[in-house]
């Protein structure tokens, strides 16, 4: 048996195949053909059972039929011969008996003759259709048979299918099996081989068994992945080495990196304090020009107003034209401060109710809100005076208070708020109006950057936050602004160190 | 039909030189007959027959007017003026010329459709005078029961004849009465006069109904005629029936008539009561038989792709048209 297993795959397979098939008939032949045989017998002897058995039915009827017609036929025969006799003509043999029995006898023999002829012919008929009954019930016996037959071969044929497709069916499972066995055993085997390969398994070899190609296939497998693994092998100590140098070369540019972004920052640092300084001269060019030039002007308006108060006697136009006076002598001290500023002037630093400057910067800034309908409320209490410079931080209320009445345009709230601290003292002008962008929230505190529309009032010139920013920073405190969004308010917060000249 | 009357024409011209006239004379029983009619024939048989029982039978002459009325009228005169004892007439003109010929000799008519209807009788229950006989009357509607048995299928029946003929209309009248209370048939008459064409009266008789009934009429069940109204109802599958017995053989699928021997022997019966035993004609009821015959020809009917039911063939007391060994 070894002998005939043995060899080639394909001498194998068709082997495999070859006793399959001769299996397969075999048991085909045996079943189908046996289970065919049987039922035909069946089928036979259950036609010829029923059609003898029909037959002898059909001919049982045609009998009694037959003699039923026969005794009508005779009956009818009998009663034509006694209505005949009904008619007999007795007057006629009146006293002449003889002569009736001689006449009755020849109508007699005249009638049986006639009788005896109407007898064949009727029997005939009835023969006849008989047979003609007999012939129909035979025909329709024979196509009742033959269409049971056609049905029966149908289901014999529908049967022979059925057990052709099972046999089919155990057949292909059966090749499945030999192929599974014979082929894809030995290829699945050679694949969990390469499986454990690829994840890195070394030493796994294919069994170089089963049949010659296999075995060739095995060898060559085996050979190859010896190879595969010395080269493996090589390649690894070379990685390992250019990975060692590789993260050294790494670690040094790394340090580079962190050099280079500390010479970076201090260079965007440089750069700006550079645009910074170059923005403060301009500013300071134009502020020292205009504060030169508006100082000019107010001393022209203030010895005007003084000459007027001289001369005027009304009181009411004696209080306009104080009013304009001090705003013309503040008006001097703003750009007297912005001249100081651009000249780089020293803060008037001393002790400070910052309440105090507040609330004052409140009631300057009262009437216009009024005007434009703006509830302007101040809340807080006086804390500790500090040590800081009450003239700049008048002008870094004003100028937030101006901001916040402008952006609330057509009525609504500024909420100004003072807080005092262990730490410092804290200031809060949050309004109603048109909010800040997100995106311009970062910017407003640039020089010459204004988000006011020539709309609301002239336009901003961009310095006034610069300034108070400006002002605030130099006193020690940040000034940092809070918006929700456009339309929703914005709040500003002025933070002071308790002693600015710290 | 031109042939037809021609034929008739040579048939009376015929009759005319052959018409006998018998040497009659006192005692003499004189047996009358108009014509040779297969069913006066018949009956004269059994007139014959009945004569010879009684022991008149070499009194007995026979007279044929071969359908000639002068001869008629010769023999009937000849006879009455004689007298001879008794005057036998065959058939309803026979018997209708018999009485109007016979003043004072006893009469004795057999073989008459309707003598009632015809004139002859007073009544079925006495002829009436010096007339006395009997009748081949049928018994209608069992007649007609008979034809549509063999014709299943039949709902219109033409009755094919000629104008004028007192037995055919006796039995029309007969007939019609008969079908009065039958549901879903109806009788149609064809009437064929003088100068009628008989092809087209056939046509016209096809046209109409299911099926061809002919009449006890001399004219029509002659030889030509008779084998006109064969043919041209085979040629179009017509059944025929019939009441004659002339028909019988000559294509009728059905023939419904009486036993015309024993009626002629009935008639001699007649004779005795009469002549023997005093009896007056007159008073004598009109003899009719019970029974019928039925002649039917399964032949006929196979040529015209028919089959007669079996229980009519049971009835039948002559079967037809086929051969027996």
């Amino acid at each position: 048996m070894g002998g005939l297993w043995g060899g080639t795959l394909g001498r194998r397979f068709y082997l495999a195949l070859l006793v399959l098939f001769v299996a397969t008939l075999s048991a085909w032949s045996i079943v189908v053909v046996r289970k065919a045989r049987e039922d035909f017998v069946k089928h036979s002897q259950s036609v010829a059972e029923k059609s003898l058995g029909e037959l002898d039915r059909t001919m049982r009827e045609e009998a009694g039929t037959r003699a039923e017609l026969m005794e009508k036929a005779v009956a009818q025969l009998a009663d034509n011969l006694l209505a005949g006799m009904e008619d007999l003509p007795l007057e006629v043999f009146e006293g002449q008996e003889d002569r009736l029995l001689e006449w009755i006898a020849m109508r007699l023999e005249a009638s049986r003759n006639r009788t005896r002829r109407n007898s064949k012919v009727i029997a005939n008929l009835i023969r006849e259709e008989s047979e003609r009954r007999l012939r129909e019930r035979v025909d329709r016996l024979v196509a009742d048979s033959r269409r049971e037959s056609d049905a029966w071969s149908r289901t014999l044929l529908k049967s022979l299918l059925a057990w052709s497709g099972v046999f089919l069916l155990g057949v292909g499972a059966l090749v499945g099996l030999a192929f599974h066995h014979l082929v894809l055993k030995p290829i699945r085997q050679a694949t969990a081989v390469v499986e454990t390969m690829r994840e890195g398994t070394r030493g796994r070899r294919m069994p170089e068994e089963g049949a010659e190609e296999l075995r060739a296939l095995a060898r060559s497998f085996n050979g190859m992945a010896r190879e595969i693994e010395e080269h493996q092998e090589f390649l690894e100590k070379r990685v390992a080495e250019k990975t060692k140098a590789l993260s050294e070369a790494l670690d040094e540019q790394r340090t580079t990196n962190v050099k280079l972004r500390e010479a970076l920052d201090q260079l965007e640092r440089a750069q700006e304090q550079l645009v910074e300084q170059a923005k403060r001269a301009a500013l300071g060019d134009m502020a020292r020009g205009m504060a030169h030039e508006f100082n000019n002007i107010l001393g022209g308006i203030g010895g005007c107003a003084e000459d007027l108060l001289e001369d005027v006697e009304a009181p009411e136009q004696k209080e306009v034209i104080e009013v304009i006076l001090r705003t013309a002598r503040r008006a001097r001290i703003v750009t007297e401060n912005l001249l100081s500023f651009s000249r780089g002037a020293p803060k008037s630093i001393g002790p400070t109710d910052v309440f105090e400057v507040l609330k004052a910067a409140v009631t300057l800034v009262a009437p216009e809100a009024t005007r434009r309908r703006i509830r302007l409320e101040l809340t807080g209490e006086r804390g500790p005076t500090i040590q800081t410079d009450a003239r700049g931080l008048q002008q870094v209320f004003l100028n937030l208070l101006l901001n916040a009445v402008q952006a609330t345009e057509g009525g609504g709230e500024i909420h100004a708020r003072f807080r005092a601290s262990e730490s410092g003292q804290c200031v809060e002008i949050e309004d109603s109006g048109q909010g800040i962008a997100e995106n311009e929230l970062g910017r407003i505190f640039e020089s010459f950057y204004s988000t006011k529309s020539d709309a609301a009032g002239g336009g901003g010139t961009g310095l006034g936050l610069f300034v108070s920013r400006s002002i605030v920073e130099g006193l020690g405190g940040n000034l940092r602004a809070h918006s929700p969004g456009l339309g929703r308010g914005a709040r500003f917060t002025v933070e002071l160190p308790l002693d600015a000249g710290s | 039909m031109r042939a037809f009357f021609l034929w008739v024409l040579l048939c009376s011209c015929w009759n005319l030189g052959l018409a006998q006239s018998p040497p009659v004379r006192e005692g003499t029983i004189l047996a009358f007959l108009w014509h040779d009619s297969p069913n006066d024939l018949k009956a004269l048989e059994g007139f014959r027959q009945g004569m010879e029982v009684l022991g008149l039978a070499r009194r007995l002459e026979v007279a044929h007017a071969k359908r000639d009325p002068k001869a008629a009228a010769e023999i009937l005169t000849a006879a009455a003026a004689e007298p001879v004892a008794l005057c036998a007439a065959f058939g309803t003109e026979s018997a209708r010329l018999a009485r109007a010929h016979m003043k004072n000799v006893p009469v004795v008519f057999t073989a008459v459709t309707n003598p009632v209807l015809s004139g002859i009788a007073r009544g079925w229950k006495g002829a009436g005078g010096n007339v006395a006989g009997n009748s081949n009357w049928l018994d209608r509607r069992a007649m007609l029961k008979a034809f549509r048995e063999a014709i299943p299928e039949m709902r219109r029946l033409a009755v094919i004849r000629t104008a004028g003929n007192a037995v055919s209309d006796a039995e029309v009248v007969e007939a019609k009465a008969a079908v009065s209370g039958m549901k879903d048939f109806d009788i149609v008459d064809v009437v064929v006069g003088k100068s009628d064409d008989l092809g087209a009266k056939l046509d016209e008789a096809f046209a109409k109904a299911d099926a061809l009934w002919l009449p006890i009429d001399f004219q029509l069940y002659q030889e030509e005629p008779l084998r006109l109204i064969m043919e041209s109802a085979r040629a179009r599958r017509i059944p025929v029936v019939s009441s004659t017995l002339k028909a019988a053989g000559a294509g009728a699928l059905i023939v419904v008539t009486v036993d015309y021997e024993l009626l002629g022997l009935k008639a001699a019966g007649l004779v005795k009561r009469i002549l023997k035993d005093g009896a007056s004609p007159g008073d004598l009821p009109i003899g009719r038989l019970k029974s019928a015959e039925i002649y039917v020809d399964l032949g006929a009917a196979r040529l015209i792709g028919r089959q007669v039911p079996l229980d009519l063939v049971f009835r039948a007391h002559r079967i037809l048209g086929v051969e027996t060994r």
